[in-house]
């Protein structure tokens, strides 16, 4: 017998029979294929919700991602604190005055201390036009940009003015004092952060200016401090009481 | 392995599919069977063949080498049947003391033949079944195995011997 019979007939003897195979073969394969077809157009459909949601988890996670970096960076990184809003000439000139006149029945209050601030009246002169004092302001800690000082009297509400050094804002009159001529100014006004007069011994800063009242004063003084204590707007007012002009 | 010419898809009836099919199927058994040598696993690859034909079908080109095509997706699954444990485990052939306490010659050489030929390398032994059991021409072994004719002859003579020694090729192979 030749090869080609012998593997015939080898293959044929395990061979069963095999009806309806052909139709049986095809059915599956259909139905397999039906199957396959739903689950492929099942797919199709969720492709675009499913592209949709990557889409939001990605712009998610990005938008995590810049937070999380800017939550990180301001844990890690440097703290940068915004500088405080220092306040401009006239806006410390435009807030009002905070007490309200002292009446002639009442007694004057005596203090030089106004919180940071503390006034230390020094000498006197006098003109033709008034009485001019000439202190030291001390500046605490805590201050910062211009600190403005008005004075005026505290019963009769005539303000007062500031001649020579730091003083500052419109002139309301000129006057002759030992022998100068001094122009009038409505305030006086100290840069916290520039060059003071001298610093004292515990290392405050000291400024130095001459105010002025007209003659008919009452002789008691109201003046106010305004400007910026810790980053915050800060004003305070105080009493002086000296002899009547 | 099989080099199948597709294009676009085109649609594929039900009807259509079937009067394809239908024809490979048998050719397709024996394949498997004489790769496999287990009815049931037989079967089961020429199902998985027809699928893939079911959705590969419509971009074939040439329907005219359906045939060898869809007998390569046979020998492919045979090929990945044989690969699994359980398949190697429990198909491999008949076993070695058929051929020694069968009463009847023949019994006992197809026994033999069989498992000489289950021991064959994948290639070999599909260009044996191709050749000798479904009795395809050369050049259709050829395209099934996705080689020349002329490397299709040759695998088939390394086959042969192999299998016979002895065997007058050039008689076996003509």
């Amino acid at each position: 017998m030749s090869l080609r019979t012998d593997i015939h007939a080898a293959f044929e003897a395990i061979t069963p029979l095999t009806g309806g195979l052909e139709e049986r073969v095809v059915e599956t394969a259909r139905r397999e294929a039906r199957v396959r077809e739903r689950r492929r157009k099942f797919m199709l459909r969720l492709r675009a919700p499913i592209a949709l949601v990557a889409v939001v988890v990605l712009i998610a996670i990005v938008a995590a991602a810049i937070v999380g970096g800017r939550l990180i960076q301001g844990w890690y990184g440097p703290h940068t604190v915004s500088p405080p809003h220092l306040p401009s000439l006239s806006e410390l000139e435009n807030r009002p005055w905070q007490h309200q006149l002292v009446a002639a029945s009442e007694s004057c209050l005596d203090s030089h201390y106004a919180g940071p601030v503390a006034a230390f009246p020094e000498t006197n002169s006098e003109s033709a036009w008034g009485i001019y004092s000439t202190g030291r302001f001390v500046l605490g800690k805590g201050l910062s940009g211009p600190l403005m000082v008005r004075v005026r009297d505290a019963r009769t509400g005539i303000t007062g003015v500031f001649i020579t050094e730091h003083a500052a804002g419109g002139v309301v009159g000129t006057d002759i004092v030992d022998g100068v001529s001094v122009a009038q100014h409505k305030e006086a006004v100290f840069d916290t952060s520039g060059r003071p007069n001298r610093i004292d011994g515990v290392g405050q800063k000291v400024f130095v200016m001459t105010m002025g009242m007209k003659h008919g004063f009452s002789g008691c003084f109201q003046w106010q401090v305004d400007g910026t204590l810790n980053g915050k707007p800060f004003g305070t007012d105080s009493y002086y009481s000296g002899p009547p002009g | 392995m099989q080099q199948v010419a597709e294009v676009r898809a085109l649609p594929v009836s039900e009807e259509t599919f079937a009067d394809l099919l239908k024809p490979l199927v048998e050719p397709g058994f024996k394949l498997a069977l004489a790769m496999l040598h287990d009815a049931q696993a037989a079967e089961d690859a020429v199902q998985e063949a027809s699928v893939v034909a079911w959705h590969k079908l419509g971009r074939m080109r040439d329907r005219g080498r359906l045939r060898p095509w869809f007998l390569g997706v046979v020998a492919n699954k045979c090929r990945n049947a044989r690969r699994s444990k359980w398949t190697a485990e429990v198909h491999i052939g008949v076993p070695e003391h058929v051929s020694v306490v069968s009463s009847e010659e023949m019994s006992v050489r197809g026994a033999d033949l069989r498992r000489a030929i289950s021991r064959l390398g994948h290639d070999d032994r599909l260009v044996v079944a191709l050749y000798f059991y479904l009795d395809m021409p050369l050049e259709d072994v050829a395209a099934v195995v996705g080689t020349s004719t002329g490397a299709a002859r040759a695998r088939l003579y390394r086959a042969v011997a192999k299998l016979r020694r002895g065997v007058a090729i050039e008689e076996a192979i003509r």
